[in-house]
């Protein structure tokens, strides 16, 4: 080939390639064959993931382990090259350790944590350890969302059952707000109905509270809720 | 905005006792652990919403010694609890497994990433 001064050699445009993002990467694979064989590449594919796995999201960052053992109960942070610097959280003055079981995520945001009870009744509290400020989510407005969407044969109903399931913890950046979306299920207990004393379930709806306004909204978006546990959900920039 | 982005079909992560989301490189990741074949499985999504854009990058096993999957570390690092109720860090760059300090434990609920921060949230 011959050499001008535009031409690169291919190790330093491999050496390129391999730092590119996966989507970016996929995208110039189409550029000419050398580079269309390159996922095949061992050499190439250790490059690529070494970089992948050097450029941390998490940088600066420690563990929590939760560890219920008995006699060791509590929160420690590990941090450090070996996780060598390992202490024990205070939270003496924290009136919500029930909350800890459910720790929503498994990163924080700006140093903060979503918590929430372990049963399905909706307690949730943002918690940074680091300043030790708490913030308590006031209850959601659930009973006049309920009461709209009551079918007009019953009016009345004399027992409302609702259960909360936590969907995501989020940050908006533009306008310095957290936020928490989840999915909300309704049974109802109607004093008037067809066939009497009836068990109900009403439509199941989401709902997003912001730190900002203090308040929940109903959300209206057609989105399948998932069933997966605690602790499997990430956040990224805002997502 | 909302975005549906189904996990990859195959059954390494269908099938899988355990998944976690992270993030890698600025691309979402998904590390699934597989408890038959005891083996940790890592993709990568190419593009939110496309579920063909999901790419295998590492099989990690098998490792007959893991009890359960905790969570995952700022490195990327696998954390579970050993058969010998001690707990364990799998880094993914060495393959190596190394003791992080907990031995004897009967029960660690999970491991979370923390970035200290002095944040502006409102009492």
């Amino acid at each position: 080939m011959e050499v001008s001064n535009t031409y690169i050699p291919d190790d330093i445009s491999f050496s390129i390639l391999s730092k590119l993002p996966l989507k970016s990467f996929k995208r110039f694979e189409c550029v000419c064959k050398s580079w269309s064989l390159l996922s095949k590449n061992n050499h190439f594919m250790n490059m690529f993931h070494n970089n992948l796995l050097s450029n941390s999201y998490y940088d600066g960052a420690s563990i929590l382990v939760h560890d219920k053992t008995f006699r060791k109960y509590g929160l420690y942070s590990l941090s450090g090259e070996r996780f060598e610097n390992k202490f024990k959280l205070d939270f003496s003055k924290f009136k919500y350790t029930k909350y800890l079981n459910c720790i929503f995520g498994f990163d924080t945001i700006n140093g903060t944590l979503c918590l929430h009870r372990d049963d399905d009744y909706g307690e949730t509290v943002l918690w940074n350890p680091t300043t030790q400020r708490i913030k308590l989510l006031p209850p959601s407005p659930v009973q006049s969302v309920v009461e709209s969407s009551v079918p007009d044969f019953a009016k009345e109903f004399d027992r409302l059952t609702v259960f909360y399931y936590l969907h995501g913890f989020g940050y908006d950046d533009l306008i310095n707000d957290y936020k928490v979306i989840r999915y909300v299920t309704v049974i109802a207990d109607f004093v008037i109905s067809l066939d009497g004393l009836g068990d109900n379930s009403l439509s199941p709806f989401w709902e997003i509270y912001s730190l900002r306004s203090n308040s929940w909204r109903k959300l209206d978006v057609d989105m399948p809720s998932s069933d997966c546990d605690v602790g499997t959900q990430v956040y990224m920039d805002g997502v | 905005m909302f975005l549906v982005t189904p996990i990859p079909s195959d059954e390494d992560v269908c099938f899988a006792a355990w998944i976690n989301l992270v993030v890698l490189n600025g691309s979402v990741a998904l590390i699934s652990y597989h408890e038959e074949t005891t083996t940790f499985y890592i993709s990568i999504l190419g593009e939110l919403g496309v579920e063909e854009s999901w790419t295998k990058l590492f099989i990690v096993g098998p490792l007959s010694c893991v009890e359960r999957p905790l969570g995952v570390g700022m490195k990327v690092e696998i954390f579970f609890l050993r058969k010998d109720k001690e707990l364990v860090s799998l880094d993914l760059k060495t393959q190596m497994i190394e003791e992080v300090g907990f031995k004897e434990v009967n029960y660690i609920h999970r491991i979370i990433i923390y970035k200290e921060k002095f944040d502006q949230l409102d009492e």
